[in-house]
This record gives C-alpha cells, structure tokens and sequence, in this order.
C-alpha cells in the first residue's frame, strides 16, 4: 500500500517538475512568449479595434438626374440623409457618372429618368435606376438598402394621396397593404460585421498561438537534441505520461488564464454581444484549451525545427475559420469538408463560443460540439502519447548506443 | 553570369532536400484553390434550414410555405409548432432563421384585418442572415401583392394600375459586373492569392534566415565574389520563379477555367502577380534586414501578411476602419493587388486608373536597398540567434 503510495508521490513530483519547466520556458524563450502571452494580448486589440465601426456608413453615391423636378430633388435629399448613402455630387449624363466611378470618387450612380415626375402624377409605376460597382458586396449592399428605404417611404406618401381621392384611408390602406410585415434580427441585432466576426477570431487565435507557440518549442528541441529527437534527454527518463501531462497542466494554466482575457475581457472592452454567462464561458474554455493543448503537442510532431512552424501553421488560420461554419454556412459544406473540419478543436470551439456568447445560449444546448471536443481531447491525447513513447524509446536507444 | 548559376544550382537542390519545401510552395496553394473552389462551388450558399411555425394552417398559408422552399437559398427543415421550439432550434444551430404565419392567417386577409407576417434571421451568422433576410422579405412582398392584386383587380383596376398603385416607385438595380452576385469571383480572386502571399512572405525570411543558421551565408558571399546584391538576386530567383507561375496558375484556374470576369485579359492579371510577388518579397527582405532574428523577422511577416487579408478591404471596406488607420492598407501589397483586380479584371478600367497602385508595388521593390549593408554585415559575422 505504502508502496503504491509512494510511487503516486513521485509520480506527481515528477509531472510537477516538468510543468514548472514547461511554464519558465514560455518566460525564457523570448519566441515562445511572444505567442504565449504578447500575441494573445495584441492580436485581438488590433482586430477588434479595425472592426469596430461594425458597418459601412455614407458610401459615395453620385445622382444623374434627368428629371430634376421638386419630386426628384426630394428624393435625392432623402438619400443623401440616409445613414447608408452619401450623394457626393451631381453628374450631368451617364459618362461622367461612370467616370466619377472609375476615378473611385464615387462607388455607385442613382439615375432619376426624366419621366420621374410625371408618371407619379399620372398615376403609373416610375423606377430609379441604381448602378452599381460589385468590388465589396457591402458597399452594394448598403447602397441598396438607403435607396429602397426612400423609395418605401415615397411610395407611403404617394400613395396616401392617390387613395384619399375614393373611399376613407383606412380602407384604401387596406387594399393596399392587405398583409404586414416585419423583420426581427435575433442576435447581434445591429448585424455588426465586427461583432459577427470577432468572436469566431478569438476563438481561432487560441488554438493558432498554440499550435504556433508548442510547434516552436518543440522544434527548438529538436534542433538541439542527439538524432533531432522532440523529447529533451533530461527528461527521457521521466516516462511518457509524466512528461506528456506535466506539459499539458502548464498549457492548461497558462491558457486559461489566456482565455479568460480573450473570452471574457476583449468583448467587454469592446462592447461585443456577451450574451453568456462566465460560468458557462469556463465550461467551454476549459475542454478547448485541453483540446488545444493536446492537439498542437500532436502537430508539433511534423515540426523538424525551430523556425519551420511559422511555415506549417500560419497559413491555416483562414482555411479553419471557414471550416468552422461562422462564415461559410456550415449546412452548405460538403460532407468532405465537414469531416475534415472535425479535426479541429477550433471547429466546435468558434461553434460553441459564438452560441454562448452571441446567442446567449446554455450548455444543454452546445452539448453536441463541447461533446465532440471532449472527444477531440481524448484522441489527440491518445495520438500525443503514443507519440512521445516513439521518441523517447528512440532516445533511449541513442543513449544506449553512446 | 557563372557565379548566378552556380547560387541558382545550389539553392534548387536546397529546395528538393526538404519536403517542407515542396509543401509550402506547392502543395499549400493546391490544396488552398480546391478548398475554397470546391467549398464555394454552388456560387451563393443554397437550401439553408429555416423553421416554420404556420399557427393557420390554412391553405394559404401551407401554398406560403411551398413557395418558400422553392426560393434558392431556403429549405424549410423544420415544422415547429410554436415560437419556442424554433427558437431553441436556431439556438441548438439546427436552422438560421424563423418564418411565423399567424394564427387566421387566411380568413384576416378574407375579413380585411391586415394580419401580420413574422420572420427572424440569426445575426451571428453575417451570409446566411444577409441572404435569408431577402429571401423571406420577396416572400412576404409576394405574398401582400398577390392578397392586394386580386382586391385591386377586382374593384376595376387594370393590371397596370393596380401595379403602380401598390408600389409607385421601384427601384432598379443594375451591378456592373459579377452580375450574378457570385460569391467565389467576390471571395476566392483575393483570398487565394492573399494565403499564397502569407507563404511568400514568410519564404523569403525563412530562406534568408536558413543562410546564416545553416552557416552558409559566408560562402554565399564568397560564390557572388562579396556582392550582397547579386547573391540575394541568385538566391531568391528560383523561389520568384516559383511564387509567380503557382499565381498564374490560380489565375489561369479562376479566370480561364472557370470563367471568373476578366474584362482586360488574363495578361495583365498574370503581370499584376509578379508584381505582387516582387513586392512582397522586397517585403521581407526589408524586414529579415530590419530584425535580422529570424523568428522576429517571421514573426512579423506573418503578422503583415495575416492582417493582408483584413487591410486588403475585399470584405469589410477600408473605408469603414478608423480614421488613424485609414492609410495603413497602402503598406500592405495585397491591398494593391486587390485595387488592380478590380480595375482591370472586375469592371475592365482604362490602366491609367490602375497606375497608382501598379506605382506603389514597384516602390515596394525599392526597400531592400536600405537594408542591404546590414544583411551583409549579418551575413559575414554570421551570429544565429534564438
């Protein structure tokens, strides 16, 4: 019984050993810190700083107007007060207008025809013409907005004197507007680009850091060690859980408290939707840094040196934002890319957090994507064992032959 | 002309000596193009989830919901028998949006009582919100027209009156190009070239910096007879090669394979990309001969090349960021490659429009001049640090 005890004892002494280790070197390394804590803190104040206008507002809109009636001037200076469109002048013809595009002082023409006027007079259907440039879909989308917001309201005017000539205004209202309709905008009610977006970032940069962070240092390791071998020699006679543990317990202390800042702290400074309950936040944080942590120990394997990490992992960080689903619709992947997306814990991680903290919701309604990250955990752990047990018993070996 | 071949010679056999190499200059961007072609192929995302409550069911009601599943981006994946249930289903990420047809839907337009249609879309989800918003809104307008039509209709009025009174003023859009709203030609025409571009980048440093950890950057020197010029020119060479025709490639892949709009010719857009690749290799060297510590200097080329995608403004426009840092994008190559796209290969511009930013990619390509004393004193003391 002592016995067991004992071992217990130094089993833990030695897991305690190479945690403390793991936590200095993240201080010692000046590389490894600057992923462990100077990225964490500047990434997402750069990001969430550019995007916090959240929309695009007064896009530059020139007016061609063939009409030029009181009707047509009022409806240009409606635009104009729109929040979406700015008019930032009047073209003459069609040519210039184009060239006003073309010189970018300008990202899209409102044509009045001539007839404006004089078709709302008689009663039959008018249109305004928009042109419009396609380089952003967020310029067209605004200008389509302001535009169609005026046109809604000039046709509430127009039509309210077209009616009052039969019948009361409720009646003719009726025959007019025979079904309301409304739009309800559920989470991130401002539909902020920004407030979309970050959440899913933050997300993403854990997991990238670490990978990054943990690659480095075992590249480092790498260099420096007989056979360019992952495990250190101190170690090798450590046993592979204790090393493989001690290291995960440093990643899981220094993430968290990581995670904190980056899940908690960022959206309130910024004032991002933070539906969530931190309780809730902690219970995701938690399996996602040890998925995390387990993950990049795995990846760190096809690191061969210091340097090549930066190779290897900073390029993914777009392909796995899609692969999340936050701005590809995930029902519109393919099966293959679905799967290949349920490699990585920042999949179910962008999931779950942009649930909790944008949607507001539960844990009983995540416990599908915090489920497969506990099931992430498990195998990456799995794979990270099996493959420190390879390394050290090659390093074994080494020694031996020495 | 000898000592340029014998570099050259040497640095391709560096490249088939590692399969890192192979990797990232290759493999990466294939897998890179078939990933968002393939992911994007539909064009715009279709058949998203939305849950119906239908409170009426009443024939109207179930024809609303038929028509709505016809519309591209809908698909009606759930029948919820009240708001809650839909709601958690939209929480649970099960559908995007809500569409709420209450209650006597039918005999209220019958009787005249203005019932109400309710749709909500999940603003945490930016396209398919976007999308689902004006599939639902044509439906709803379809919906009050076809109820107002027959009323119209019935009390006298032509077609064409009954049209005017009900909307006197419609608006016309016309886009310029990418007539279909196609999201690969608004997505894929920048974000392949800007994830290669974080490759190049961070290629260049690493290849500079290999030199000295490798210690071979003495013998480099003495191959190019001291000439830092010349040994980083024959250095970089088979790697510009390189970078420039797997561009071409994407190129020929989006605009002639695929048809993506290419109004001035494929020509210019293979031009634009060696443009790209020249400067953001000047890039790098100018950063390896600022903070000639490699993982620094990679540090911040990928630093630099990530924020590429955001600076380039393809999805949120520049001029949407704050006002302090309205004119860093100009730093960024990408965002002139995007500048250029647009003119010449989206809406097919005279290149005098194009000049500035053709201008600004070949400034980039001046920087490593100011760095070249001291890559060669890096060089020569050859010191690798941590």
């Amino acid at each position: 019984m002592e016995n067991i005890i004992e071992k217990i004892k130094s089993g833990l002494k030695v897991t305690y050993k190479v945690m403390k280790k793991e936590i200095s070197l993240s201080v010692k390394d000046a590389g490894v810190m600057l992923f462990f804590i100077i990225a964490p803190i500047f990434y997402p104040l750069i990001y969430t700083f550019l995007y916090n206008n959240e929309e695009t507002t007064d896009v530059k809109l020139v007016v061609v107007d063939e009409c030029n009636t009181p009707d047509s001037r009022r409806f240009r200076r409606m635009v104009d007060a729109t929040k979406e469109v700015e008019v930032v002048g009047l073209a003459a013809n069609m040519t210039e207008a184009r060239e006003a595009m073309r010189e970018k002082s300008a990202y899209g023409v409102m044509r009045i025809p001539r007839d404006f006027s004089k078709k709302i007079v008689k009663g039959e259907q008018t249109c305004v013409n928009l042109y419009s440039d396609m380089t952003s879909l967020m310029y067209y989308k605004a200008m389509v907005l302001g535009i169609t917001y005026v046109s809604l309201d000039m046709n509430a005017d127009i039509q309210i004197k077209q009616l009052a000539e039969g019948g009361t205004g409720r009646q003719q209202e009726l025959s007019a507007k025979p079904v309301k309709y409304e739009h309800i905008q559920l989470f991130n009610t401002q539909n902020g680009y920004g407030s979309y977006l970050i959440p899913g970032v933050l997300v993403l940069i854990l997991q990238q850091l670490m990978v990054l962070g943990v690659g480095m240092a075992a590249g480092t390791n790498r260099d420096n060690n007989q056979g360019k071998r992952l495990v250190a020699e101190d170690d090798l006679f450590n046993g592979t859980f204790r090393n493989v543990f001690g290291k995960a317990i440093a990643y899981q202390i220094v993430w968290t408290i990581a995670s904190v800042f980056l899940f908690i702290f960022i959206p309130w400074l910024f004032e991002l939707p933070s539906l969530g309950k931190n309780t809730t936040i902690l219970f995701f944080a938690v399996p996602y840094v040890m998925a995390c942590s387990f993950f990049s120990m795995t990846m760190s394997f096809i690191v061969r040196e210091r340097e090549s990490a930066f190779l290897l992992f900073v390029f993914t960080s777009i392909i796995l934002l899609f692969s999340s689903g936050i701005s590809w619709p995930w029902t519109s992947m393919n099966m293959g890319w679905r799967m290949f997306a349920h490699l990585f814990p920042s999949t179910f991680g962008v999931q779950s957090f942009v649930s909790i903290n944008t949607m507001g919701c539960e844990l009983g309604d995540i416990s599908e994507p915090i489920t497969k990250l506990w099931i992430q955990v498990f195998i990456y752990m799995i794979c990270t064992c099996i493959l420190y047990k390879i390394d050290i018993n090659k390093g074994k070996k080494l020694l031996g032959n020495n | 002309m000898h000592r340029i071949w014998m570099i050259i010679n040497h640095e391709l056999h560096h490249y088939v000596s590692r399969p890192l190499y192979l990797l990232t200059m290759l493999v990466a961007p294939i897998f890179v193009c078939f990933f968002f072609l393939s992911l994007m192929d539909e064009g715009a995302p279709d058949d998203m989830p939305i849950a119906m409550v239908d409170q009426d069911c009443s024939k109207t009601s179930r024809n609303l919901a038929r028509t709505l599943n016809t519309f591209k981006g809908t698909h009606i994946a759930l029948q919820a028998k009240d708001f809650t249930e839909a709601r958690r289903a939209v929480q649970r990420r099960e559908v995007y949006g809500i569409f709420v047809i209450p209650e006597n839907f039918e005999c209220d337009i019958m009787a005249s009582r203005q019932p109400k249609l309710t749709f909500y879309t999940n603003g945490a989800y930016f396209i398919p919100s976007s999308l689902q918003m004006s599939d639902m809104t044509t439906m709803c307008v379809l919906a009050a027209g076809a109820a107002s039509r027959s009323v119209l209709l019935a009390k006298g009025a032509t077609d064409e009156q009954a049209q005017a009174l009900l909307q006197p003023i419609v608006v016309d859009r016309h886009t310029l190009s990418n007539h279909s709203t196609n999201y690969p030609v608004y997505l894929c025409t920048t974000i392949m070239p800007a994830i290669y571009n974080i490759l190049i980048m961070l290629l260049t440093v690493y290849l500079l910096g290999m030199e000295v950890k490798n210690g071979h950057s003495r013998t480099l020197l003495e191959m190019s007879n001291g000439n830092i010029l010349l040994a980083l020119v024959a250095k970089l060479l088979p790697s510009t090669v390189i970078f420039t025709l797997v561009l071409m490639g994407m190129n020929s892949v989006m605009y002639h394979y695929l048809g993506f709009p290419c109004e001035n010719g494929i020509l210019r857009m293979h031009i634009t990309s060696l443009l790209l690749v020249l400067a953001s290799q000047s890039l790098s060297i100018f950063f390896y001969g600022l903070l000639p510590i490699m993982r620094i200097a990679l540090s911040l080329a990928s630093f630099w090349g990530v924020m590429s995608i955001t600076m380039s403004g393809f999805t949120f426009p520049t001029s949407a960021f704050p006002n302090v840092m309205k004119i860093w994008p100009n730093l960024f190559p990408m965002r002139h490659h995007f500048l250029i796209y647009n003119d010449q290969a989206l809406n097919g511009y005279d290149l005098y429009y194009s000049m500035p930013h053709i201008a600004a990619l070949l400034a980039f390509t001046l920087l490593p001049i100011l760095v070249m004393g001291r890559i060669q004193r890096v060089y020569e003391e050859m010191s690798y640090e941590l």
